[in-house]
């Protein structure tokens, strides 16, 4: 291939600049194009049109009307469910975000010093849960509200309880309930992605690290491990935001719809109630608005706090 | 608010529904479906005296042991026309000719006749009936419909054995095929009807004597839709006159009961359980001894074995089946099955599950080219009970060959198997006479039938002590207190004990009968165990109680599975005697081979379209009516052919296309403008909820407002006087319809339904759907505890309050309805609505007044017409029936925080927090066990316990809920809440075919289409999916007993609905919010209650105004501006709410 002059990026306007970059790399973004349609119809799209439709009221059946901010004025100022359900998403991501994160990664750490037979067999063991699809409904099964449910028949057998308790019924339950079978079920592609992480470190770097002055396992761990692995880090940090965000359907399929006083209503919850339910889009749009802006911050901070890694 | 606390006295009230009920009877007149207020009710309650003589604990083994030894007695001939007319009960009639035959008595299925009979010494005695298979109808109760007739047996007015409970006779059916030529079009006969013959036809003998049409590749008589697969042929019952000894249906004794009776007087009586039934005559006889296999070979030494060529039938063309459950089904699987086709559906087999009831039988022709000794080869499969085998009995040319000839067995395996009948012993050959043989297989239970017979009674004994004990113990048994069962129940400890032995032994017969491993056997060994343990240590009662309980439940199911009897039949050979058998399966190539064709045609086959006939091309026509459906492919197939062959044929011109799809779709589909024309079962709430989205139309509205809606009488005369410019009609096609007035009137549809089933989808006047199902709460009790512990069913709270000590003080529960679902009821009993509606003058003086420019005490007429007139077009009022304004006020607030609302609400929580009723409770499984004898649920749960706990059939029942006394006329109501589900036309039917959709709705809605559904999901999925339809009439047509029906038909006529508003889905959240916080913390009902009034209440304002309806909050500003321009004004005109 002749060589082509050498293009100075200072002489040209920038837009020329990418132009000239694309059609230089054009096979690769007609490779990437098949890609790029489908998310931009399936993913692009459909925020933009959520976000066009948060300004208007939609009921599902006619034409949307616009209506400016009143849908982010009334979510503010005049939905108190709202409030709860923020309240409710932050507490349940602020435990379950960073908890699942934690355990994914203490397991895989621990698995990692296993023999190669044996870890894989623990893998497994662990993984398990999180892809058998609805294992969660086991905990209707302990926690069934009848009186010859696992644990009521238990608790009442051994003097516990007085009488059946609807333990996913109840709000003074239900939250500490959904947070146990969050963690419970955190154990997925984030805790294989760590395992994976702690496989491609260099061994050298540790024997560097030793003659360096490394004391202990920690500071290994610390300043070694972890920054090595900063991207398998980042998804799984990405992965357990997303989750703790989406777990609505979770706590639908154990508590029901809505749940007692609201007491476990997430902002998902809050969307598929005005969306499903009261056919308001637009307001749900607005909710959903937020949401996404919400996760995009959370994934901001987890970024910088990551990048904190190791120093 | 202490109403229905209140001590009824409500014999007045009784007398009156007594002649309410007697002459209100016949047909629907407007009095019975009128108001709703019932008592009518209490009539069809079974007293606790008379239910005693039904029930038995005595089974037809012990009264053997008791009477066996009594000699049989000489032949009595009973004349059916001198029946006794004074101890008879209910319809009863003799008719001149039926069939053939003169003076035959007629019993309705409300009917008990009594026959007198004299004894000169004691003796015993098989009963022979002669009675009419067919179809007859001689008025009320006196209609067949489709289901086999039940009787009880009574002598001396008291069931002698539990057997004798349920005696059934058997209808014949016949398949019903219709004649096409050779392209697959159907021929019609000259009245344009489909030409049709039946099975039993010489048309279709001549077809099934032919052994070409045997063969795998020969031309078959089964229609094809237009993808080319088979389609199975209607039923039809086929009268004639057939003697039947009383026999045993549940198949646990092969012989015909016997019936004991002592010297003197006596009388025996038939107790309808279900149909009426014709009868010729009545004979006490000695059945005739079957010969033993021995015996049937000696009888017919002269015979020689057949010794030529295989005679092969296909098994689905049978001649005659017993029910109209059991039809041709299709195997995929084997390649050998006759025929197979890699692609398309072949009926090519018959049976299966659809066949497994005990008595079920399917009857096949034959011809053979001489007489003599056959082998009887079926090719067929078990695949069903692993480890179990299923039995057949056999009959040849009506008669039973031989005694072993009950015992046919069928080993489980997963493929195909063809082994000449035997029983597992012995491979029998059957005496055939050349020409043609009826040969007829009966499902039974075979060896098995004693191992489950004792199993059902150690069963139900174990039950009965398991309550005796739980009514020591409570449900929470305490595992460290010596309770002292030794002395206090003896005798439970011994019947376990007896128990425990008869279980260890028919656990060990089974292992021997079944070769089984313990794979069956344990099921009753761990019961045995249990019972064992618990009998030789008392101490260990209390902790092995759930246990018990667990295990029962396993071993019930157990046992409700071992008596199904299902067997695929492909074909059957009848071949020389110790000839080869032919080969059931194909090699692995063979079958390899199959296999990969037909994944191969998966790529090209449309599995998911539902195909209509060929002929029905739907091309052509002009108008099409696109229908959706959520349900199964089942239903989805039985509309098809409903539509096929009802609705196509009287409504020539409309296409009808029906989509089976996912539940949810319908929104998605109508915001993208591919909805359908009609949606069949929709929710309760969504006709409103799009309605006042505008997706869908009224169906009734006089407003002549096409934005509003249809209104179709309308519709009918200007499509009537549409013409084209030349003259011709604009729709042609409907023409016909309306001049023969096919299509029925909104108005009068309206009456086919309970008159509150239309009351959720009705909108301020406005009725937007129709309802298709409507189902509700009704009492089930269980018959035998209530007469255990002597108590009478509760016709009132009161009693039901009554009833309450009773049960629990033996540690029996009661099923309530959670949340809010009682209380409900109890605010509709006392009239109370859910919303706080009606005070119409007052709102229309406040509008007037409101919006009135001048000074409204100047008022003249006119003006106030117009003012009126003005109002109506700001959208605040409408026109009901008579044209007068009502303000659209009704459901602006929630009506739960009115005193008797609250009242009940609180009774309701009460009942879980005083009395501690189980909020959470598997319903099906307690009541079975009997430690919830008494249970207020949705009345389709009849559906589940009639297949579930087959143990404790007849001694249950529904009848209406306890009903509130009026504290004026202490007339009952008893209520209930009803929820529908609905069928919506949408709003993308255009104009021209909307007449069209509404055809189809009113004739999928009207009763006999109703009822064919109902019926044929009977028949297809078995009597666990009994339609609760919302049609009135249709629910006469469906099999429910008489007894069932009556109780049935007495709470629909007492079903109240609770309207639609918009905002209403937050009332059920809110008050479940205010329930859970009283059950869970034991807060004040009230108080919890009226926290969340509010919220509800600001929700409903929030929606009415997205709607411009009115609002509270508007009326209380436009309240105050009105009462400073006019004071003292609503003196008198604002009273209560309501």
């Amino acid at each position: 291939m002749a060589k082509e002059k050498a293009v100075i990026r200072n002489d040209i306007s920038r837009f020329k600049w990418t132009l000239i970059e694309m059609k230089k790399n054009k096979v690769g973004y007609f490779m990437a194009l098949p890609f790029f349609i489908l998310f931009f119809i399936f993913v692009v799209v459909p925020v933009l049109l959520s976000l066009l439709l948060s300004f208007t009221t939609f009921n599902l059946l006619e034409w949307p009307k616009f209506v400016f901010m009143d849908n982010y004025i009334r979510l503010f100022l005049d939905d108190d469910v709202f409030i709860i359900a923020i309240k409710n998403t932050l507490k349940f991501a602020a435990i379950t975000g960073p908890g699942s994160y934690l355990l994914s990664m203490m397991f895989a750490w621990f698995i990692n010093e296993l023999r190669p037979k044996i870890r894989s067999i623990v893998t497994l063991f662990f993984y398990a849960p999180s892809i058998s699809g609805n294992v969660y409904l086991i905990w209707t099964l302990f926690f069934s509200s009848d009186q010859y449910g696992m644990v009521n028949a238990w608790g009442m057998k051994l003097g516990l309880l007085q009488e059946p308790v609807l333990w996913f019924q109840d709000k003074k339950y239900i939250f500490g309930l959904i947070v146990a079978v969050a963690l419970w079920t955190s154990l997925g592609t984030s805790f294989l992605t760590f395992i994976a992480g702690f496989q491609v470190v260099d061994k050298t770097l540790y024997e560097a690290g030793a003659v360096d002055g490394v004391k202990n396992r920690w500071q290994e761990l610390w300043y070694i491990t972890l920054p090595t692995m900063r991207p398998q880090m980042m998804l799984g940090a990405i992965l357990a935001i997303t989750n703790s965000f989406g777990f609505g359907y979770v706590i639908t399929a154990l508590v029901g719809f809505p749940s007692p006083d609201y007491c476990a209503h997430t902002i998902m919850h809050h969307l598929s109630d005005y969306g499903d339910q009261r056919f308001e889009m637009g307001y749900a749009s607005a909710i959903a608005t937020l949401l996404f802006f919400m996760m995009i911050g959370a994934n901001l901070l987890v970024t910088k706090l990551i990048r904190k890694v190791g120093t | 608010m202490t109403g229905y606390r209140r001590k009824s006295q409500c014999i007045c009230a009784f007398a009156l529904m007594l002649v309410l009920v007697f002459t209100g009877f016949g047909g629907f007149s407007a009095a019975a479906i009128g108001d709703y207020v019932g008592g009518s009710d209490s009539l069809y309650r079974t007293s606790i005296s008379e239910i005693e003589n039904f029930l038995t604990s005595t089974t037809y083994k012990t009264y053997c042991d008791i009477y066996g030894g009594v000699a049989m007695g000489p032949e009595i001939t009973i004349d059916v026309t001198k029946y006794n007319t004074e101890a008879s009960k209910g319809t009863v009639k003799i008719v001149g000719e039926l069939d053939g035959m003169s003076n035959v008595l007629v019993c309705g299925d409300d009917s008990a006749v009594v026959f007198d009979v004299e004894m000169k010494k004691p003796a015993r005695y098989n009963i022979l009936v002669e009675y009419y298979t067919g179809d007859f109808d001689y008025g009320e109760h006196l209609v067949s419909k489709s289901a086999t007739s039940e009787r009880y047996v009574l002598i001396d007015g008291i069931v002698p054995y539990k057997e004798a409970r349920s005696v059934q006779f058997d209808r014949t059916w016949a398949d019903v095929y219709t004649r096409f030529d050779e392209n697959g079009r159907i021929i019609y006969e000259s009245n344009g009807e489909k030409s049709r013959y039946l099975s039993t036809d010489k048309d279709f003998v001549d077809f099934l004597l032919d052994p070409e049409n045997h063969k795998a590749d020969s031309s078959r008589p089964f229609l094809r839709d237009s993808n080319g697969n088979e389609l199975k042929p209607s039923k039809q019952l086929v009268g004639s006159w057939k003697s039947k000894y009383v026999y045993d249906s549940t198949g646990y004794y092969f012989e015909p009961l016997t019936f004991y009776f002592a010297e003197g007087a006596h009388t025996i009586g038939f107790q309808a359980v279900r149909e009426p039934l014709a009868i010729k005559s009545i004979k006490l006889v000695e059945a005739e001894k079957t010969p033993t296999y021995e015996e049937y070979l000696q009888a017919h030494a002269g015979a020689a074995d057949y010794k030529g060529e295989s005679v092969v039938i296909q098994a689905e063309f049978p001649y005659m089946i017993s029910h109209n459950t059991i039809y041709q089904i299709y195997d995929r699987s084997s390649a050998y099955t006759q025929p197979q086709d890699s692609a398309l559906i072949r009926l090519n087999e018959i049976g299966g599950d659809k066949a497994q009831y005990v008595g079920q039988w399917i009857e096949w022709k034959v011809e053979v080219p001489e007489s003599g000794f056959y082998y009887i080869n079926p090719r067929s499969r078990q695949n069903y009970y692993s480890g179990m085998y299923v039995s057949r009995k056999i009959y040849i040319n009506g008669e039973f060959p031989f005694q072993e000839a009950c015992n046919l067995r069928f080993k489980y395996n997963s493929s195909w198997q063809a082994e000449p009948l035997n029983d597992g012993t012995t491979t029998f050959k059957f005496y055939l006479e050349k020409g043609v043989n009826t040969i007829r297989f009966e499902a039974v239970l075979g060896d098995m039938s004693e191992i489950l017979s004792t199993v059902e009674n150690s069963l139900s004994k174990i039950n009965e002590y398991y309550r005796k004990i739980l009514m020591i113990t409570g449900p929470d048994a305490d595992s460290y207190r010596d309770y002292g069962f030794d002395k206090l129940i003896p005798d439970v400890l011994r019947g376990l004990s007896a128990q425990s032995k008869e279980l260890y032994r028919v656990s060990n017969l089974l292992s021997e009968l079944t070769g089984d491993k313990g794979e069956q056997s344990t099921n009753l060994d761990r019961v045995a165990l249990v019972c064992e343990r618990m009998s030789t240590y008392p101490s260990t009662i209390a902790p092995q109680m759930k246990t018990l309980k667990d295990y029962s439940a396993a071993l019930g199911s157990w046992l409700a599975d071992a008596k199904n009897q299902p067997l695929d039949i492909d074909y059957i050979s009848f071949q020389a005697v110790e000839s080869e058998s032919p080969k059931a399966e194909p090699g692995f190539f063979g079958g390899l081979w199959y296999e990969l064709k037909k994944f191969w045609m998966s790529f090209f086959s449309d599995y998911n379209s539902l195909g209509s006939l060929e002929e029905n091309d739907t091309s052509a026509r002009n108008i099409k009516v696109q229908v959706w459906t959520a349900t199964s492919r089942d239903q989805a197939q039985i509309i098809r052919s409903l539509v096929d062959d009802d609705f196509t044929p009287n409504y020539e011109d409309i296409s009808v296309e029906i989509k089976l799809v996912a539940g949810g779709t319908l929104l998605p589909a109508t915001l993208a403008g591919t909805g359908p024309d009609i949606y069949l079962g929709a929710g309760q709430g969504d006709p409103v909820n799009y309605a006042i989205r505008s997706a869908v139309l009224s169906l009734n509205t006089k407003t002549g407002n096409t934005n509003v809606g249809y209104n179709f009488e309308n519709l009918k005369d200007s499509i009537w006087n549409s013409q084209e410019p030349d003259g011709s009609y604009t729709y042609p096609a409907y023409h016909k319809l309306i001049e023969n007035n096919t299509i029925k009137s909104f108005e009068e549809v309206k009456t086919w339904f309970a008159p509150q089933a239309l009351i959720p989808v009705t909108l301020y006047g406005e009725t937007y759907a129709l309802p298709m199902t409507m189902s509700f709460a009704m009492m089930f009790y269980r018959k035998d505890i209530f007469v255990e512990l002597g108590i009478e069913v509760p016709n009132t709270w009161d009693e039901f309050y009554d009833i309450i000590y009773s049960l629990q003080s033996n540690s029996l529960e009661i099923g309530f309805p959670a949340g809010t679902g009682g209380s409900m009821i109890m605010m509709y009993q006392q009239n109370e609505p859910l919303y706080d509606m009606g005070n119409y003058d007052y709102y229309t003086e406040l509008f007037r007044r409101y919006f009135y420019d001048g000074d409204y005490n100047t008022i003249t007429d006119s003006q106030k017409k117009e003012l009126d007139e003005s109002i109506f077009e700001k959208g605040y009022t409408y026109h009901d029936s008579e044209g007068n304004y009502i303000p659209k006020t009704d459901g602006m607030t929630i009506n739960l925080d009115s005193d008797i609302s609250l009242a009940a609400f609180k009774d309701c929580c009460q009942f879980f927090t005083a009395y501690a009723f189980p909020k959470v409770y598997d319903a099906a499984n307690r009541f079975r066990s009997g430690e919830m004898p008494l249970i207020i649920q949705d009345y389709t749960a009849y559906n589940t316990l009639i297949v579930f706990a087959p143990e404790i059939n007849g001694l249950w029942e529904f009848t209406p809920l306890p009903g509130t006394a009026d504290e004026l006329t202490q007339e009952i109501n008893n209520s209930t809440i009803g929820g529908i589900s609905t069928v919506i036309m949408m709003r993308s039917v255009k104009p021209d075919n909307a007449l069209g959709a509404w055809a189809f709705m009113q004739w999928w809605l009207s009763a006999p289409t109703q009822s064919a559904y109902g019926n044929e999901m009977v028949a297809l999925l078995g009597p666990s999916a009994k339609q609760p339809t919302a049609n009135m009439q249709a629910l006469t047509n469906m099999s429910w007993s008489a007894d069932e029906y009556n109780n049935l038909f007495a709470q629909f006529n007492a079903v109240a609905c609770t309207p639609e508003f918009p905002g209403s889905y937050i009332i059920g959240r809110y008050t479940n919010f205010a329930y859970l916080d009283v059950v869970n913390n034991k807060h004040d009902p009230i108080k919890e209650m009226q926290e969340q009034i509010n919220d509800i209440n600001t929700e409903l304002s929030r929606k009415r105004d997205e709607f411009k309806l009115p609002t509270s909050s508007w009326i209380k500003q436009i309240e105050k501006e009105v009462s400073e321009k006019y004071k003292g004004w609503d003196a008198g005109l604002k009273g209560g709410t309501n």
